[in-house]
């Protein structure tokens, strides 16, 4: 597949990145008055942060996301039902729980190894993939069918597990939103926080919406190490990147990769920079033989 | 893959590179993805497309919530525990290895 596809993944990832046209006037407002109030609630970083009533803090802006996890989970949650709606998940039971043990394995390597991971396969033939905050990933099974080992899939989860430690999302939403309106993000195990959806809008936008450039070469940097750590071969993503960067610019398939990522051959640039022999004594394994294979 | 150097710098390349890249191209390309999208599959006959779709930005944002489909996705998350099992099957080891630096800064992450 080479050219087909597979990095995609990679990148595609991502992110949701909770876009800004979900905000409405009458929110920022809101945010305004909050910050003119310097009203004071507790965040994850540590910071004090407004009672629900009051707004919020955003003291804690620029640095940490502000999100306790607890909301992080309920903002994924909403994040990975929207695209769920849009690319169910494909009927093989068996795929989904590999990916699941597969990506549980690799994030158990991160810092962040006690979040409830989900990972799944999605009804798509573009090549590409998606973190959501909290822990939620999913690759399309266009770039699923183009992986011909474990290790590959490896890579392309390390690279969403990456999106997720790093909160990139919710950093954007931060920059974004610039407030947790009015500390009513509470997680809800069971349907729809309307507070939430206002905030990351309807739909599954946020995942159509573009990184910073560095953001997706720091993931892949961290994601062949993520690999290694598990004792996979961690050149299972530059694999990937090598194959994507074959199918052509004019491929459907690849227009949302391409649209929200840097191209597969500058992505493998910046990480042979950064690689720079430093993995040399770090093999692996590749697992071909165990990788689940898509039923016809 | 392989990270190569030499006096004109440094790139990629693909071990087995012959044998792996037809195995590609046989597997996914012809059987699998061109297959789909002529609405055929394998054996020649003519199958259901209504799997053949992409994801664009406009299918993105005009997503609606789904879930039923979410606590399906999530019934299929596995412990740590599960994962080690899993991994010890395959004979993956969890080793230490530390983070790459950003190729700039050189001064690592972790």
């Amino acid at each position: 597949m080479a050219h087909t596809i597979k990095s995609a993944l990679l990148s595609g990832i991502l992110l949701l990145c909770f876009g800004g046209t979900a905000i409405s006037a009458d929110l920022f407002q809101d945010l305004k008055k909050a910050v003119e109030q310097g009203s004071q609630n507790k965040t994850e970083s540590g910071q004090p942060r407004s009672s629900p009533s009051k707004g919020i803090d955003l003291g804690a802006l620029g640095s940490l996301t502000g999100f306790s996890q607890e909301e992080e989970v309920a903002i994924g949650r909403q994040a990975a039902g929207n695209i769920l709606g849009a690319a169910p998940l494909v009927k093989d039971d068996r795929l989904q729980q590999y990916v699941n043990r597969v990506g549980r394995w690799i994030a158990s390597q991160s810092e962040r190894p006690d979040l409830e991971w989900h990972f799944g396969v999605i009804e798509s033939n573009d090549f590409n993939a998606f973190a959501a905050p909290g822990g939620y990933v999913f690759v399309t099974k266009g770039l699923y069918r183009a992986l011909q080992s474990e290790s590959e899939l490896a890579g392309v989860l390390a690279h969403e597990i990456g999106h997720v430690i790093k909160k990139h999302h919710l950093k954007i939403l931060q920059q974004t939103r610039l407030t947790d309106m009015g500390g009513k993000l509470l997680a809800e195990r069971a349907g729809e926080n309307e507070q939430i959806k206002k905030l990351i809008g309807n739909g599954g936008e946020i995942f159509a919406r573009s990184l910073d450039k560095k953001a997706e070469f720091e993931v892949d940097r961290v994601a062949v190490i993520l690999a290694a750590r598990a004792g996979y071969d961690p050149f299972g993503l530059p694999t990937v990147l090598q194959d994507l960067g074959h199918v052509a610019k004019d491929d459907n398939r690849v227009s949302l990769l391409f649209k929200t990522h840097p191209h597969p051959d500058d992505r493998l640039t910046q990480l042979g920079e950064a690689i720079d022999g430093r993995l040399d004594g770090i093999k692996g394994l590749t697992l071909e033989n165990r990788f689940y294979r898509m039923r016809p | 893959m392989v990270q190569v150097k030499s006096a004109k710098g440094s790139g990629w390349v693909r071990m087995l590179s012959v044998r792996r890249g037809e195995a590609r191209k046989g597997s996914v390309d012809a059987a699998g993805l061109l297959g789909l999208a002529s609405g055929r599959a394998g054996t020649g006959h003519v199958v259901a497309t209504t799997g053949i779709r992409g994801l664009s930005e406009e299918d993105l944002k005009a997503a609606k919530y789904n879930g039923a489909e979410l606590k399906k996705a999530e019934s299929f998350g596995v412990t740590q525990a599960e994962a080690r099992k899993f991994a010890g099957a395959g004979k993956l080891v969890a080793r230490k290895v530390d983070y790459l630096p950003a190729p700039e800064t050189r001064g690592g992450e972790r």
